[in-house]
């Protein structure tokens, strides 16, 4: 999982291993280098008493005087002249020491192994419980002490104390940081969120704007540059919007005033009139499609929202409701009343549309439109018409843009419709087929 | 009916005018919006027709607060058939919109779909057998099927179902149907009658001929 979350956890974590071991060395050092020795002083003073103790008790019983110097907090070893070794106080971890040292300190000279007890990186002298570690002297007895603190027995609570607090430090310290990372991270999350939802062309919600920090300022602009890509897009709708309707305008006054002159007059001038509306007609539906076919090239549709079929269909249907009155054709529909697609509702209706206006110039007057829609295994909406039906080569050609059958060059349609309907189908991943004779009908089945 | 027409384009104006004028409705026009709301709050209308994009007063606006003062039919005029400018019309308070270019023909006949559901309730519904007729919306339902029949056919089924079983004469039809200065004749019931037996081929359904008399729907089981 490399997520931004886990990076910075990861990252923390190390750089509190990292300071961590630079502090442990740092601090190694300095106890190497100034308190070991005023350490093993402490531990040489004691040594000391206990050697003046000695002098000034003749009949002294030594194995007392060592258990009660051990009872003190102290761990020793005593090697008698028979070099028997004998511990007092807490076990050492390691309880080796070379014959030539306890020799050398049965001479006289005193062993500084606490002193010059040597360096070592991340581990601090001062725990090391070896033998090795200790401060050695000899007593008049002939006895040669190993003496060193007994550290669990001096501060073990302090060691606990410690130990319980650096952990308590890193656990917590840690669950701080996890907690901060998430608050963190989530405005990335949002942001990313509002990214998806721009692309969407929906408004991006929950924006930390109000931070004054970087993400704040982040925000703050993606704000602004959401907001002016709607303002864009707006402006290119409106743009779309006028021009069409300063397009459509005149031409509603052409189609009307034509077929006016055509109700009024007879024979050739008739026929013109009739010309003239559907020339005009089609250069309207042109012009509508070619600026729907720029959206789509444009704006690839967000195909999101949940369409009722019968409901859009039946839109459609009462927007032809005229022309099907005029020719008398009735539409009959067989769709289950819950069937619902994924789409875009406008690219849906025009697809309805398409289909059956082609399906409405095809039939004879009085003819039936039927319109079903079946559900197994996906959603097929098939428009079956009593029409004049097509031959082979027109089938071949059905989706071509600006291809129109020989039977409907005279009449209406532009050639744009079914290769408009066919490239909304393939936004929806599905594809249209065809059943058709000449004569009987065609059936658009439309596979979503 | 008094319609009130607000469109910039006189032209258009004109043409729908006449056409309106001809079928008998009374026009009142404003070529502007403010003009238009001028003219709906001075004076009693029954229908508003608005187009989308108007100098002034939106059209959209000019809508919203037509349906606010007043409960008639409202139809709005776009140039696209973008389901957007449908679906604010429809939150303005529309009950239809007409996508330019449209013959006024086709405008009237919208109109009249929009103020039949004004005029009837939304129980006008009656059942003969498994048919169910609509009379608000014009649509006959039958065994999940819904028919989108052409006005005429529907009004001549509905008068048939209306009492099954009962013989209508065509001219009676006519009158009742096309109306006393329908110019066509009898034949054209005949027509109707063929498609409605050519559409509603049921067991349970059978429009009777009744020789030389008229016609009966007759509902089995």
């Amino acid at each position: 999982m490399k997520t931004l979350y886990t990076r910075i956890i990861v990252t923390m974590f190390l750089i509190l291993l990292l300071s961590g071991a630079i502090s442990l060395l740092i601090s190694n050092v300095a106890y190497y280098t100034w308190w070991q020795p005023s350490y093993s002083e402490k531990t040489e003073r004691v040594a000391k008493m206990a050697e003046s103790y000695v002098e000034n008790h003749t009949d002294l019983d030594y194995d007392a005087f060592y258990t009660f110097l051990a009872a003190t907090g102290y761990q020793l070893v005593v090697v008698d002249s028979a070099d028997e070794r004998r511990r007092f106080g807490g076990a050492f971890r390691d309880e080796t020491i070379s014959d030539a040292v306890i020799q050398s300190v049965r001479n006289g000279a005193p062993y500084q192994g606490m002193r010059d007890f040597p360096f070592h990186l991340f581990l601090l002298g001062l725990f090391d419980n070896e033998l090795t570690n200790t401060y050695g002297f000899t007593l008049e007895n002939g006895d040669v002490i190993f003496i060193r603190p007994d550290l669990s027995a001096q501060i073990r609570e302090l060691h606990l104390f410690v130990g319980l607090f650096f952990a308590l430090v890193t656990l917590l310290a840690f669950g701080l940081i996890a907690i901060s990372t998430r608050s963190l991270v989530r405005p990335l999350q949002t942001l990313t969120k509002a990214t998806t939802s721009v692309a969407m062309r929906k408004a991006p919600e929950h924006l930390p704007v109000e931070r004054q920090d970087e993400i704040g300022t982040l925000a703050r602009q993606f704000q602004h540059m959401s907001n002016e890509i709607d303002r864009t897009e707006a402006r290119q709708r409106r743009f779309v919007s006028n021009v069409s309707h300063e397009f459509q305008s005149p031409l509603t006054s052409l189609v009307g005033y034509a077929e006016k002159l055509a109700d009024g007059t007879k024979g050739e001038s008739k026929e013109y009139a009739r010309v003239i509306e559907q020339e005009t007609k089609r250069l309207s539906q042109l012009t509508k499609q070619l600026l729907l076919l720029s959206r789509l090239d444009e704006n690839p549709p967000i195909l999101e929202t949940n369409v009722n079929v019968l409901q859009s269909v039946s839109e459609v249907i009462q927007m032809n409701a005229f022309i099907l009155d005029q020719k008398g054709i009735a539409v009959v529909t067989d769709i289950p009343q819950d069937v619902v697609l994924k789409s875009d509702p406008v690219l849906l209706a025009q697809v309805w549309n398409n289909v059956l206006v082609n399906a409405i110039h095809a039939s004879r007057d009085g003819g039936t439109i039927h319109i079903t829609c079946t559900v197994d295994p996906g959603v097929v909406i098939s428009v079956t018409d009593e029409g004049i039906g097509m031959d082979d080569e027109t089938k071949e050609h059905l989706f071509d843009r600006f291809y129109r059958g020989d039977t409907a060059r005279t009449s209406q349609g532009t050639g744009l419709g079914l290769a408009i309907t066919s490239d909304i189908i393939d936004l929806h991943g599905g594809n249209i087929t065809v059943e058709s004779s000449l004569g009987i009908g065609t059936t658009i089945h439309l596979h979503f | 009916m008094r319609i009130l027409i607000v469109e910039d384009d006189p032209s258009i104006l004109r043409l729908v005018k006449e056409t309106f004028e001809d079928a008998g409705h009374e026009l009142l026009t404003a070529t502007d919006g403010n003009t238009g709301e001028e003219c709906f709050t001075t004076q009693p209308i029954d229908a508003a027709i608005v187009d989308i994009m108007l100098p002034g007063l939106d059209g959209r606006e000019l809508c919203r607060r037509l349906k606010a003062t007043l409960d008639i039919p409202v139809i709005l005029l776009t140039a696209l058939d973008e389901w957007e400018d449908k679906r604010q019309g429809f939150e303005h308070g529309a009950d239809d919109y007409v996508t330019k270019p449209f013959i006024p023909e086709e405008l009237l006949f919208r109109l009249q779909a929009v103020s039949r559901r004004y005029q009837r309730s939304a129980a006008s519904q009656i059942q003969a057998g498994p048919l169910r007729l609509d009379l608000r919306e014009y649509e006959v339902t039958l065994e999940g099927q819904l028919f989108y029949l052409p006005k005429k056919e529907f009004e001549l089924l509905f008068q048939l179902a209306s009492f099954p079983g009962r013989v209508y004469r065509r001219e009676e039809l006519i009158e009742l149907i096309w109306g006393f200065d329908f110019e066509g004749d009898e034949r054209t019931v005949d027509v109707h009658i063929k498609r409605l037996r050519n559409r509603f081929d049921h067991p349970a359904l059978t429009i009777r001929t009744v020789r030389g008399v008229g016609y009966a729907l007759e509902v089995n089981g």
